[in-house]
């Protein structure tokens, strides 16, 4: 059984009359255990694709299906079983504490109790968040919040993690320990798919799915052909 | 109400209580600015029996007491029209929005709890520092049955129309109009600081479309007793069906909003 499978899938926005292509028939799979990186410079739709993933946003075309469901049509079905971190910055409430955060997080994803505390005391363990506990989710470092983001993602041990540039700000030690709580998830049997544009952070994936540069020639709506991507995506090869 | 729902509503309590507490002077200013209105209505009442307009003979009731029923039962219960809009905005401009979306909870009740979090830490406290200010006023509201009924309905297509509101925040973003509308309205037309028996007749007509002044007759009738008794069927029965139009209606713009910024990518918004 394949947790994600993207089969052609696109989107294009609309802005000021203005039909801008963000994602281009990328198509991927991945099993339980399994790890994908999405690699490509900035603009390329890496983290569009992963919020399509995550059921945040409606593709355009193709289809993306995440542990048996349309993301089209049963989206919260697919978000309960995936966990997210979308970019550390402007994701937290800034004026709770870090394990007020997690554990407000914690019980959206149904961790209640001894559940809960245990769960967060865990991966703030794993991620070594613990001196940081305390402090407001808005006086953290960069890199602590990039820390904190992933381990957000870990609450409620979900099927599938959608990572974006979860090494981004990140020091070596705060590298090795994303890395080493990524792969022990991993061995568990939660996939994961990570958007990154330097290729060396990949070194854990088996796909490695490169997304082309984007073109700035925007297109009109009037249906004139021309994207902002030149050439497909590439699938699959590790 | 499942165990589920209540403590995902008591995560919520504790979050947005937290961000409360944790601005000091606007909650000290929130106090503040409670009781200068209080005492305003205070002395306007007394100028309006001082000037002997006779409006005690003609309403059954002092000024001070029909304005303070007027902004308490609009104010407390209005909170729901804007606590939403507020919320869902708020959440997508700091981010939290997508990641309160992402959690696999259905749309509508992350907004029902975030929006009823903020109603019972705010209005919370207003509505205790109220009855505290009312008290000291010595204006005392009778409270029946039937009024608790009329506000609890009212309170409910307060939150129908707050649905709306939110679902076309996610659309329009600052400029949603339907909160706008109604609370202007409400204010001028709802029999909030006067009677609906000084406007215009034809005014009189819009006015008895509004909620407002249906909850507001319930209530008031309460407190002058038997001898300025209401068909209190009749408001209750216009609550009822503008509270049930208001909770579909609203569902179902919630929904579309969300499908909307789901389209165009605007769950989150800087």
């Amino acid at each position: 059984m394949k947790i994600v499978e993207f089969s052609d899938v696109g989107k294009q926005f609309r802005r000021r009359g203005q039909r801008l292509d963000a994602l281009r028939d990328l198509s991927f799979t991945a099993a339980p255990g399994e790890a994908i990186a999405l690699v490509g410079p900035n603009g390329a739709g890496k983290s569009t694709a992963l919020r399509i993933a995550a059921g945040l946003l409606i593709p355009s075309g193709g289809r993306a299906v995440v542990c048996g469901f349309d993301v089209r049509h049963a989206a919260t079905h697919v978000r309960r079983r995936v966990g997210v971190s979308l970019g550390a910055e402007r994701s937290f409430y800034v004026r709770l504490t870090a394990k007020m955060n997690l554990a407000f997080f914690g019980r959206l994803a149904g961790l209640r109790g001894r559940e809960l505390s245990s769960a967060v005391d865990c991966v703030a363990d794993e991620l070594d968040l613990g001196p940081w506990l305390n402090m407001r989710a808005g006086r953290l470092s960069r890199g602590t919040g990039a820390r904190l983001a992933v381990a957000r993602a870990f609450l409620g041990a979900p099927s599938l993690l959608l990572l974006d540039e979860p090494f981004a700000s990140l020091d070596i030690t705060g590298r090795a320990l994303v890395c080493c709580a990524i792969e022990r998830r991993l061995r568990d049997g939660c996939a994961l798919v990570m958007a990154t544009h330097r290729m060396e952070e990949s070194r854990f994936c088996e796909q490695i799915v490169e997304l082309p540069s984007p073109v700035s020639d925007p297109i009109s709506s009037s249906g004139m052909s021309g994207q902002r991507r030149s050439a497909q995506p590439s699938t699959g090869h590790a | 109400m499942s165990r589920d729902v209540i403590n995902l509503l008591w995560a919520f309590v504790v979050r947005s209580a937290a961000t409360y507490a944790s601005y000091r002077s606007k909650l000290f200013l929130g106090f503040a600015s409670l009781l200068l209105s209080a005492i305003t209505f205070l002395f306007v009442g007394r100028a309006v029996e001082l000037a002997g307009s006779g409006f005690e003979d003609e309403v059954g009731m002092t000024y001070t007491a029909f304005a303070l029923i007027g902004v308490i039962v609009h104010g407390v219960a209005a909170s729901g029209l804007h606590a939403f809009r507020k919320t869902v905005r708020r959440e997508q401009l700091q981010g939290t929005f997508e990641q309160l979306v992402s959690s696999g909870r259905p749309v509508i009740l992350l907004v029902l709890l975030a929006g009823l979090s903020e109603i019972i830490i705010a209005q919370g406290v207003a509505l205790g520092l109220a009855v505290v200010v009312v008290g000291l006023l010595g204006v005392t509201i009778p409270v029946t049955l039937t009024a608790l009924a009329a506000v609890a309905l009212y309170s409910l297509t307060m939150c129908g129309i707050g649905f709306i509101s939110a679902g076309l925040t996610m659309v329009f973003k600052e400029g949603e109009p339907v909160s706008w509308a109604f609370g202007a309205l409400s204010g001028l037309l709802g029999g909030v600081y006067f009677p609906l028996s000084l406007l215009p007749v034809w005014l009189r007509r819009v006015a008895w479309m509004l909620p407002t002044s249906h909850v507001l007759a319930v209530v008031r009738a309460g407190f002058r007793g038997p001898a300025h008794d209401v068909d209190a069927a009749t408001h209750l029965i216009f609550l009822l069906i503008a509270a049930a139009v208001s909770v579909v209606v609203g569902i179902v713009v919630l929904r579309r909003g969300c499908d909307h910024a789901r389209v165009t990518g605007t769950l989150r918004e800087y």
